[in-house]
């Protein structure tokens, strides 16, 4: 049998790979051969350089970062408050469930498109990584917290262990692992929704309105750039977010 | 002296209790035995106050001060032997006089150098006693034993029974035993009830 979990590939491996997927992409564009559908890695990667010796790229950087943070923060604040609520009160639960189900359903697009309508352009970015986000902090809180036996609840009223013990050595242990596994779901989610809402809300300093700038321009190479420079960013953050959480590539939330 | 008094409870639409009354002395070992799923743990849970009954009375427990030990152990998985008994000290104890007693329990029990392992290094019979361990450090006024020796072998039995002998002759506690072992009971009890039937009855007493 194969096993589940994949084994990471090594640094060689991974080099390789991504030397495979250059060439693949340089053989697409001596096929098409015109730059302005799809630029050669070459050039992508000097407009790339350039990039990176800009003051005004790692500003938009910093803004762009700061919402996903916002993004993030909002999400686990509020899921993990709606989700203890849910926990304890069934009628909660069943408003609370209601709802989620319908942000699972919303296209993304949609809701950018309302939050447009009445909220300043800097600020529907984290709104709509907020809405995105929150249904999956709910959704996993919520689980933990139901995984919870009943009977340790019961052996801790029997023992009146105090409140700030039954958080710490009962509730905590069980929840960890599902904020955790919500925290390493909504770290590449939180980029993709607040960089697709920077493109259409086109705040002053964000990598998004970046992106729509070269598409307007028809500057392909820095929309390569930019494109690049959001996927790096983005799998960094998550990478080091799984770092700290101490979640290996391919294995489950300890 | 604990008097359960004119207990009605339901079970699905039948009454598993019905005017059900049974008197327990103070400071003595008390086992009620009879067949599975009789009532005997739905007592010892109604007398803990885990669980409601329609109406009657329990008088002469303080359910802030008891003792459980549960057919399941209940040790939480992520904390040391010595952090399970602890943890239900913890609210009462300064941490200097938790440490002293749980290491009175783990010597009393022969756990002293299970200290810090984890429940899952521990033998079933060896979890059984961190358990009970527990229930004896939190010192409540009445201990409830919910069938203790499931699950261990006839030595490791022989051993705990001694040792539980031991710990109730030196504090004198007020301990409720549920078991459907007639010998384990008479081992260790002042008194035995004899419970069955639908709804449940004392059927018999042995002193």
């Amino acid at each position: 049998m194969k096993p589940f979990i994949t084994a990471e590939p090594s640094k060689t491996k991974s080099a390789l790979i991504l030397i495979f997927w250059l060439l693949i992409w340089q053989i697409v564009y001596l096929a098409v051969a015109k730059d302005v559908i799809i630029p050669s890695p070459a050039n992508t990667f000097s407009a790339l350089g350039q990039l990176l010796l800009t003051q005004a790229f790692y500003r938009d950087v910093a803004a762009t970062m700061s919402r996903v943070l916002a993004g993030i923060v909002i999400s686990f604040g509020a899921g993990l408050l709606t989700a203890i609520g849910a926990y304890l009160i069934f009628l909660v639960r069943d408003i609370m469930g209601f709802m989620i189900n319908i942000l699972k359903s919303t296209p993304v697009m949609a809701v950018i498109i309302f939050a447009l309508l009445w909220l300043p352009s800097g600020n529907v970015p984290i709104f709509v990584c907020f809405l995105m986000c929150y249904p999956i902090v709910y959704t996993n809180v919520l689980a933990g917290l139901d995984s919870l036996s009943r009977d340790y609840i019961e052996m801790s009223r029997i023992y009146r262990i105090r409140r700030r013990d039954l958080i710490e050595s009962i509730y905590l242990p069980f929840v960890a692992p599902h904020i955790k596994s919500a925290l390493s779901l909504t770290t590449g989610l939180s980029w993709k929704t607040v960089v697709a809402a920077e493109v259409l809300s086109s705040p002053a300093f964000s990598m998004g309105y970046n992106l729509l700038n070269a598409k307007v321009y028809l500057d392909t190479e820095s929309l390569f750039a930019w494109i690049i420079a959001i996927v790096a960013l983005s799998m960094a953050f998550e990478k080091i977010v799984n770092l700290l959480l101490g979640i290996r590539r391919g294995g489950p939330a300890k | 002296m604990i008097e359960v008094s004119h207990i009605y409870k339901r079970f699905n639409k039948d009454y598993l209790f019905e005017d059900f009354s049974l008197i327990f002395k103070e400071n003595q070992v008390t086992s009620l035995i009879g067949p599975s799923g009789c009532g005997k743990t739905t007592l010892l849970r109604m007398m803990a106050g885990l669980e409601s009954y329609e109406s009657g009375s329990i008088s002469g427990i303080d359910q802030s001060k008891v003792s459980f030990v549960f057919q399941e152990d209940r040790l939480l998985p992520w904390l040391s032997v010595y952090q399970n008994i602890a943890l239900v000290l913890k609210a009462k104890c300064t941490p200097a006089e938790v440490g002293e007693k749980v290491s009175a329990v783990l010597a009393l029990l022969d756990l002293s150098a299970a200290s810090d392992m984890m429940p899952f290094e521990l033998s079933g019979g060896m979890q059984r006693r961190v358990a009970i361990g527990r229930a004896l450090a939190y010192d409540g006024s009445v201990i409830f034993l919910d069938e203790p020796f499931k699950g261990m072998d006839d030595k490791l039995k022989g051993e705990v029974l001694e040792e539980l002998a031991t710990a109730w002759n030196k504090t004198g506690k007020t301990v409720i035993l549920v078991t459907h072992d007639l010998v384990d009971a008479r081992r260790l009890s002042d008194t035995i009830y004899e419970l069955g039937g639908r709804p449940l009855a004392q059927i018999g007493v042995l002193d």
